[in-house]
């Protein structure tokens, strides 16, 4: 890590500048003759030059050129920038082909135009050179340059280092895949991951106008990112990902004192990460926690949640179709954030900015919901003392970096009418774009000193910075101000430098009260005048007569395929619910509600659930329809003037609305209970009553375009007939086909077509909003045809309101994702997996929030080593455990006393592994290994001068993830302490080194025997041995793996044992004579104990061994799915007591 | 006119002497002896509002035409000359406290005092002496002086007329009935038109338009020439003022949306800011803008002052500490050219680029006047001057009127009922709803008692004397009500200090004698009406016991309308300053106390009224609106 400070430099330049501008009016004889050997990026520059006399040829020119840039810009960046600003980004071109002294006064008149009379002088200083006849390479030509960069960098950084004397960033990768978002890099990701080792958090001081890297925490193998500072600057909070597949993001926060670091959240398959500090002292952060993926692509979503300090109560708080990120704490006390949607339109351009309040009330629409213009909204802050915003343009198919722009929305709300392109400020035309902002320079991460001057993630070459190519950039941290003026702040040879946060105190944001009421499982809405605003512009009043309320289920993972295209451009749609061009998610109608003559309407719906809104005329048929949706939190009462009205704008006080004129309604089934639409059960049967008589024919072969191709006297099939779609892994219907005008092609998905009969809204329609009555059933003939009596068919209200729904629905052909599916069973068990996955993280967030209701409080854990002589040593660490630290040497006889819930995680010294411990009474007493009890472990990991432990409860989301459940490296030999624990018929003439628990320790070395690293479990030459693990409590398991001594020819194999579960079942393996793992699956099993037994091998006997068995499944907390059963849950203190209230609120999803 | 004389006894010794015991209250049951002593007794002495001395409390600011001397008054009875470039106080005097306004005539002050009794002192500026002291009526504030003619206009809030007082003699000319308590007042250049401010909605608060009115009066001929209604909503009418060319009146208030249950704060959703244009010749509201963005209100707006050229209006926001430097010409355009000048006050980004907030150093920014370049603007809380450069650019900088107030917690808990900055993104401030503490005359929907039943806004006068709180008796205390209207009303979270600073203000409040208590007495009317209201076949005196005349218990009198639940009921409110918390009633059906005892109660259950005279009415409700 190299520090861009300028300390050499400075000294010298203090002489130089005595000498040159210190006195004014000082003659040509002041400049010094020679340049100061410090003075490296000159000498670098002007010997480029020199060896570039020889080169006529432009290319290796400019070869010459991009290596002399590449070599400057690692090693000094400053440098590097500061001639790219003065001579433009031509500059290294233009200087190896430099004939004489205009570039170099070119230069220092640049640099020197900021600086007043100061500048003038070394303009005057440039000019004497000249008069002089200084040569062409004479370093001092850019002795002076270097004096005005000097000066007009500590001009510039001024305000800034006063106002921010530190500042904490990261180094880490340019965050980004395939789209702007998809940065979470899961370990269990479905396709995409995105994970480049090698991370800093770091640490920059000012000091004056110098600055100062260091880096706080470093880790070559993971990625650190989203630093936040508390608001009384003594914390950081970040994400920090250890590992590609072992580990996932999760919020971790140091105290920058002490430099200690803590975790916040857990677990493996789920990442958190873009934690910030709210002003009440909770956290809001993005997970990936909802296990949902991308519509449009194969990849994790992630939504908003929030937690306390500690991690704990995490709970969900957007309930989002795909991502939303970035969140930021507004002054005022509102989260900003963006949100990626594309609910009946395009998903190209709707990634727009959103607020909502700390608790997750209040969630709308702060900036260009309805625009093409800007694609992105990302990386988006506050300008403190204003109520602007500074952001990142981006694009969609674009990584995480663009151009900088301010946001004022009382400008306006969509398109450029609020956005100013800044650095420079320039104009800002409205531009419908996918990539948008990825040529030339690029910016990310900024954060607003004030309106003028930010810190901001850099690169002035942009992805093609190298040769034309494009490459991954180097990003730096910059100063820059809103007409582009900057300084390089910290830079990094190998990787990009980011997210620069001030690291000090500040006045916190507004603290908003918490509105939510957990109790409740449903919020009301109010609206004024559904009339206002130019959503329903041009309907008469009077028209509309209900609103549809609808939501929308997300899809748990990708399978299969089709395509869609329109206005707003294509896609494809994974794990379809329709044909090609129809809706992007299975529709659940939740109800309809009056609404009243003078447009208002109020009524409830169910919280934390998105929903949105359907205008309908009095024939049901859809007037306007919202292309978005909104979420309740329980309890919240939320208001809005009308349908889309200006967002500048206030109630009117015209009249009070006929809807408050008694309680809110509740939503008015549509016809029966709130279940998924589905094509098969709601149209079908309509089709079956009335059309199929005469709509009985067979498709013609091939089918395509099924209605448009038909003559017209014929009458195309509306039967059942299931229709294979290889792609999009469904079994569609005859009838679905032929009335979305779906074509089917060689190997490609089906895909409809809106016709004049069934016309509906593109699920690639624009992003703006639509006028009333574009498209829907009220637009398709086919309801005409019908409200007719076609061929006879009288439907009656209800099937007319069905078959409307279902137009206006987008023609959804399946109600949830499993049905009609043409799934493997590979593919429906990995369905079921991420079903499953987030199930259990919808119940962790269930359990969470009961614990929050009931004020569980956090476990205590405390830490004692007696020593032989009778003293106690009981060093403190947080309340929720962490580094317990002695100042000390253990002695022989020394005893570990572990005081905490019954799932902690221990690691009881440097060199050894973390592990999950279970024990019922929440007290381990583990005797400090000695003598030939210290074999097993490695040599001197007890006998450290300061010992450390580490203790802290297990988080839920460890216990619930599938993983090796027998792992207990301090498992002690004889009674147990802690679980899980390992006994067997015999160990080997009682030695340490030959016992049961070393078969669960952890490790797997098997090519020797004895000591650490290759103890065992070695019993001695007999039949029928038995060894056996015993997990305490229940747990799930499916797989063994066994890794059998093979220290052969020493070593004998046994090749048959019986694996006696504790349920009473058994199952007969056959083992083999290798050094490798064996493995063995077997139907998953809930037991306390598994026993290798039966043990068999071949006369005459020998030594035979076990040096680890790894069981993989996971704990079995059944209070969280069956709250009615099982009780271990809540013994073990995990989850809350308050148990009817996760029954209450069992998770609706 | 005769002037009301002040209290001596403690209200919060007697109210919770009355609520501390049932046998205390017991005591003025059926006596009705007592209850005439207590009357009178508290009708004696005792300031009508607590002024500490300890606080300047500057209240107007004025500036003389060289530019070169300021005049400050200040509601603790200071009025000052001051040197703005110095800063220096160059004479000093003391009038009586509770100073209400000042105004300038030719060589001499005219300070409007509502204590003893609503009085003018007159200070010669030459001699820095007080010259004479004219009588005004109860409530005086807001003097206009017209020195070509000798005039000096007077508004007295609490009689809601205007007394034309004759300059020199002190000598009442005239006498204008406004519409309710006004309370701010300006004199076109040509001393025709007098634009008088009405601070607060009258009649029923359930009409179809609810709204404080300006009158404009023909100032010559001491008549009313219109009443201009503001829009729907508008209540806490503070300031006004003319252009030079006497065109447009300029009148800053609250626009209240209480149409809409209080859900959020969120663009206004509650209470948004204005100012009003009044085109003076055309005798009509040329149309309303917000003062407040999008995401940040401006929260009640004060004074108002045009520059000498018109080309700009300064605005103070006593509730967000700034002022809004307005520039008149675009503004003009702009609303010329709406095309829905409708929704032109519905509109937050409608000043957009023609306006520029500049937030002044000190608290509480009231009072403004403009001299020359600069606006002076007097900070009530922190006894302070604070000027600004109209033209863009330059900081505040700000004169000391005295020592730095030391805030005691009561004032303190003034100052936050006051202050805006305790509420999200700024909107509003407790005074918001509750000007002078009391009423703003609008129904709200909180939803405190769930949503879908506006009610009427109680005054906050003895508020912690009376419990449970609220129409329908949904907060205990009034302590709990002000920390839950921190919490749903303010969405703020605050610390438990500034919520208990906000209790001792309250508790502080002493209810204004009535301007109807004649030398301190009942009228004869209203001891008429006494006897009828403790009589039990009217049985007024059944519910509306005891020192603060109320029960504290939940009663159905018949009044339940549409929006309520037939289940509910209401608890009896005190009818201490009834006079002045019109309208009556839990949804604020009854405009005035005539309406609340004849067609308001139709049923005759809220006492049998209906056998009554018209006299022995008019003799009812003197008594009520002596108390």
């Amino acid at each position: 890590m190299r520090s861009p400070g300028l300390h050499r430099r400075h000294l010298w330049m203090v002489v130089l500048l005595a000498l040159v501008c210190g006195g004014s009016g000082r003659a040509v004889a002041d400049v010094p003759t020679t340049a100061p050997a410090a003075l490296s990026w000159s000498q670098t520059l002007r010997d480029g030059w020199r060896q570039c006399q020889d080169k006529k040829d432009a290319a290796a020119v400019a070869g010459a050129a991009q290596e002399l840039s590449i070599r400057l810009e690692t090693a000094d960046p400053v440098a590097w920038d500061w001639m790219l600003q003065d001579g433009g980004l031509d500059f290294y071109r233009q200087w190896l082909t430099h004939t004489d002294t205009a570039l170099e006064r070119g230069l220092i008149a640049h640099a020197a135009e900021e600086l007043g009379p100061a500048g003038a002088a070394l303009v005057h200083a440039a000019e004497q050179l000249v008069q002089a006849g200084v040569a062409l390479d004479d370093p001092r030509w850019l002795d002076v340059y270097a004096q005005a960069c000097t000066q007009r960098r500590r001009a510039r950084l001024q305000a800034l280092a006063a106002a921010w004397p530190a500042l904490v960033f990261t180094r880490h990768f340019n965050m980004g895949g395939s789209h702007y978002a998809y940065t979470e890099g899961q370990s269990d990701a479905q396709a995409e991951r995105h994970f480049i080792p090698g991370t800093a958090l770091c640490l920059l001081e000012f000091n004056g106008t110098e600055s100062h890297v260091r880096s706080l925490l470093e880790d070559p193998t993971g990625v650190i990112r989203d630093p936040d500072v508390s608001y009384d600057g003594r914390r950081v909070l970040f994400a920090w990902k250890k590992s590609e597949r072992q580990d996932d993001y999760h919020l971790y926060e140091m105290d920058l004192a002490t430099r200690g670091v803590r975790q916040l959240t857990f677990g493996l398959g789920m990442a958190d990460y873009e934690g910030a500090y709210l002003p009440s002292g909770d956290i809001v952060l993005s997970s990936t926690r909802c296990v949902q993926s991308v519509d449009c692509w194969w990849t994790e979503v992630s939504n908003l949640y929030t937690c306390d300090k500690d991690g704990r109560f995490l709970r969900r708080l957007g309930f989002d179709q795909v991502h939303t990120n970035y969140p930021a704490v507004l002054e005022d006390g509102r989260v900003t954030y963006t949100r990626w949607e594309y609910n009946d339109r395009g998903q190209i351009f709707p990634q727009g900015l959103f607020q909502m309040n700390p608790d997750g009330t209040g969630q709308t629409a702060l900036y260009g919901n309805n625009t093409f213009f800007p694609t992105t909204i990302a990386h988006t802050r506050g300008i403190p003392g204003t109520h602007k915003l500074i952001a990142v343009a981006s694009g969609h198919h674009t990584r995480q970096a663009g151009k900088l722009i301010v946001i004022d929305p009382s400008k306006g709300r969509q398109e450029n009418t609020g956005v100013q392109l800044v650095a420079p400020v320039r104009e800002t035309p409205n531009v419908r774009q996918d990539a948008y902002g990825q040529q030339g320079d690029l910016f990310a991460y900024p954060y607003a000193l004030n309106e003028k001057q930010y810190v901001v993630t850099y690169h002035p070459l942009g992805w093609t910075s190298r040769h034309g190519q494009e490459v991954d950039p180097r990003f730096k941290l910059y100063y820059m101000d809103a007409d582009g003026r900057r300084e390089v702040l910290a830079a990094d040879a190998r990787t990009s430098c980011n997210q620069g946060v001030p690291a000090m105190a500040r006045t916190a944001a507004h603290v908003h009260p918490i509105a939510v009421d957990y109790r409740q499982d449903t919020g009301t809405f109010y609206v004024q005048d559904i009339y206002a605003g130019p959503g329903l512009a041009g309907v008469p009043r009077g028209t509309i007569k209900k609103l549809r309320v609808v939501t929308m289920e997300f899809r748990a993972a990708a399978i299969g395929n089709n395509s869609n295209g329109g206005v707003a451009g294509g896609a494809m749609s994974s794990t379809p619910p329709s044909t090609g061009n129809g809706a992007w998610d299975p529709k659940v109608i939740l109800g309809t509600t009056p609404v009243r003559d003078d447009g208002s309407a109020f009524f409830t719906v169910p919280a934390r659930t998105p929903v949105y809104f359907q205008a309908l005329d009095e024939k049901g048929y859809v007037v306007q329809t919202m292309r978005s949706w909104s979420t309740l939190q329980p309890g919240e009462n939320a208001s809005c003037v009308g349908c889309h009205e200006d967002k500048n704008s206030v109630p009117p006080p015209y009249h009070r609305a006929q809807a408050l004129n008694g309680p809110p309604a509740e939503l008015e089934p549509f016809y029966g209970p709130r279940r998924g639409f589905s094509f098969a059960r709601e149209i079908q049967p309509i089709l079956d009553r009335h059309c199929i008589a005469c709509h009985d024919q067979i498709m013609p072969e091939p089918r395509t375009h099924a209605m448009a191709g038909m003559p017209a006297n014929k009458s195309f099939s509306l039967l059942a007939t299931p229709v294979l779609d290889h792609q999009a892994k469904r079994c569609w219907s005859a009838s679905y086909l032929a009335l979305t005008n779906s074509s089917e092609r060689e190997e490609r998905a089906c895909r409809g077509q809106s016709t004049d009969l069934v016309n509906w809204i593109s699920p690639q329609s624009a992003p703006p909003m639509l006028p009333p009555y574009t498209a829907g059933a009220a637009r398709s003939g086919i309801m005409k045809l019908l409200e007719g009596g076609h061929g006879g068919a009288r439907l009656s209200r209800q099937e007319m309101e069905t078959f409307a729904a279902w137009i206006d629905l987008l023609v959804p052909f399946c109600g949830d994702y499993p049905e009609a599916n043409a799934w493997t069973p590979e593919e429906v068990a990995r369905y079921e997996h991420f079903v499953e996955k987030r199930r259990v993280l919808s119940a962790i967030d269930q359990s969470n929030i009961a614990a929050m209701l009931a004020a569980t409080p956090a476990p205590v854990i405390q830490v004692e080593v007696q020593m032989p002589s009778g003293r106690k040593l009981a060093p403190q660490a947080g309340p929720n455990g962490g580094e317990f630290t002695f100042d000390q040497r253990w002695e022989p006889g020394s005893r570990i006393v572990l005081h905490g819930p019954s799932y902690m995680i221990i690691r009881l010294a440097d060199g050894l592994p973390e592990s999950l411990l279970y024990t019922p009474t929440g007290q381990v007493v583990f005797p400090v290994p000695s003598g030939k009890e210290g074999k097993v472990y490695p040599p001197g990991a007890f006998a450290a001068d300061r010992p450390r432990i580490w203790v802290r409860p297990a988080a839920v989301e460890e216990l619930l993830f599938r993983r090796n459940v027998a792992l207990n490296p301090y498992d002690v030999r004889g009674p147990a302490v802690g679980f899980p624990h390992a006994t067997a018929s015999s160990e080997c003439r009682d030695e340490p080194v030959f016992a049961a628990r070393n078969a669960i320790d952890g490790m797997v070395e098997n090519r020797h025997h004895g000591s650490w690293p290759a103890e065992s479990w070695g019993p001695e030459q007999v039949q029928n041995a038995w060894w056996q693990v015993d997990f305490g409590r229940p747990v799930l398991v499916d797989t063994l793996t066994l890794y059998l001594r093979a220290d052969f020819p020493h070593d004998h194999t046994w090749h048959a044992a019986v694996l006696e579960f504790s349920d009473g079942t058994t199952e007969n393996v056959v083992l083999q004579n290798i050094a490798g793992p064996q493995t063995f699956t077997f139907k998953p099993r809930q037991v306390t104990t598994l026993r290798l037994g039966k043990l068999l091998q071949n006369e005459p006997l020998g030594w035979c061994a076990l040096s680890e068995a790894e069981v993989f499944g996971q704990d079995v907390p059944a209070t969280f799915w069956h709250p009615m059963t099982g009780t271990g849950g809540k013994d073990v203190g995990l989850v809350p007591a308050a148990l009817e209230t996760v029954t209450n609120g069992a998770p609706r999803r | 006119m005769k002037h009301a004389k002040t209290r001596n006894v403690s209200w919060k010794t007697l109210a919770g002497l009355a609520l501390g015991t049932g046998l205390a209250s017991m005591l003025f049951v059926g006596c009705q002896d007592r209850d005439v002593d207590r009357t009178e007794i508290l009708a004696k002495t005792v300031p009508i509002a607590p002024v500490e001395k300890a606080y300047f409390a500057p209240v107007a600011v004025l500036g003389a035409a060289d530019g070169k001397t300021l005049y400050v008054a200040g509601a603790n009875g200071r009025v000052v000359e001051l040197d703005p470039a110095s800063g220096q106080v160059v004479h000093s005097l003391t009038v009586p406290a509770e100073v209400t306004g000042m105004a300038a005539g030719a060589g001499q002050l005219f300070v409007t005092s509502v204590v003893p009794a609503g009085t003018v002192s007159v200070i010669d500026i030459k001699t820095w002496q007080v010259r004479s002291t004219m009588a005004a009526g109860a409530g005086a504030c807001a003097p206009v002086v017209d020195d070509k003619a000798g005039r000096l206009y007077v508004a007295n809030e609490f009689t809601n007329d205007i007394v034309v007082l004759d300059t020199h003699s002190g000598k009442e000319l005239g006498r204008v009935d406004v519409v309710r308590e006004p309370a701010s007042a300006a004199l076109s250049p040509d001393g025709a038109t007098l634009v008088v401010g009405n601070l607060v909605p009258a009649g029923p608060a359930n009409a179809d338009h609810v709204a404080a009115t300006v009158s404009l009066i023909d100032a010559r001929q001491a008549k009313t020439v219109a009443q201009i209604a503001l829009p729907n909503g508008s209540s806490s009418v503070r300031g006004v003022a003319v252009s030079p060319d006497g065109h447009w009146a300029w009148v800053t208030h609250v626009l209240s949306r209480y149409t809409v249950p209080t859900t959020q704060l969120e663009r206004g959703w509650m209470n948004t800011n204005a100012l009003s244009i009044i085109d003076l010749p055309a005798k009509k509201l040329l149309n309303t803008v917000l003062l407040d963005d999008v995401d940040r209100g401006a929260a009640n707006p004060w004074g108002v002052a045009v520059s000498a050229d018109g080309s700009c209006v300064v605005v103070t926001h006593g509730g967000s500490q700034e002022i809004s430097i307005i520039a008149v010409k675009p503004l003009l355009e702009k609303l010329n050219q709406a095309k829905a000048p409708d929704e032109v006050p519905n509109q937050l980004s409608f000043l957009l680029d023609m306006r520029r907030r500049v937030h002044v150093n000190g608290n509480g920014p009231r009072a403004v006047a403009i001299v020359g370049p600069k606006a002076y603007v007097a900070e009530y809380f922190t006894d302070s001057l604070t000027s600004v450069i109209l033209a863009e650019g330059g900081k505040p900088s700000t004169i000391p009127l005295g020592p730095e107030p030391q805030w005691t917690v009561r004032r303190r808990g003034e100052v936050y009922f006051h202050d805006a900055s305790l509420c999200f993104q700024g909107w509003q401030s407790c005074i918001t709803c509750h000007p002078n503490s009391r009423v703003d005359g609008l129904n709200w929907d909180l939803l405190n008692d769930g949503i879908g039943n506006p009610k009427n806004t109680k005054s906050m006068v003895l508020a912690h004397q009376t419990m449970p709180v609220g129409w329908m008796g949904v907060r205990e205390t009034a302590e709990k009500a002000v920390r839950a209207g921190i919490k749903y009303i303010q969405f703020a979270v605050r610390p438990e200090q500034d919520a208990a600073a906000i209790d001792e203000y309250l508790k502080s409040l002493t209810p204004a004698a009535s301007p109807f208590l004649v030398e301190g007495r009942l009228s004869d009317a209203a001891r008429r009406g006494q006897k009828i209201f403790h009589d039990e076949s009217v049985g007024c005196a059944h519910c509306h016991t005891g020192a603060l005349f109320t029960d504290q218990l939940s009663h159905d009198v018949g009044t339940i309308g549409s929006y309520d639940k037939p289940e509910d009921r209401f608890i009896t409110p005190m009818l201490i300053e009834a006079w002045r918390t019109a309208p009556y009633l839990h949804d604020g059906s009854a405009g005035t106390l005539r309406d609340l005892v004849t067609t308001s109660n139709k049923q005759d259950r809220h006492g049998r009224t209906s056998q009554l005279s018209p006299q022995q009415i008019d003799d009812l409700v003197a008594f009520v609106r002596s108390l």
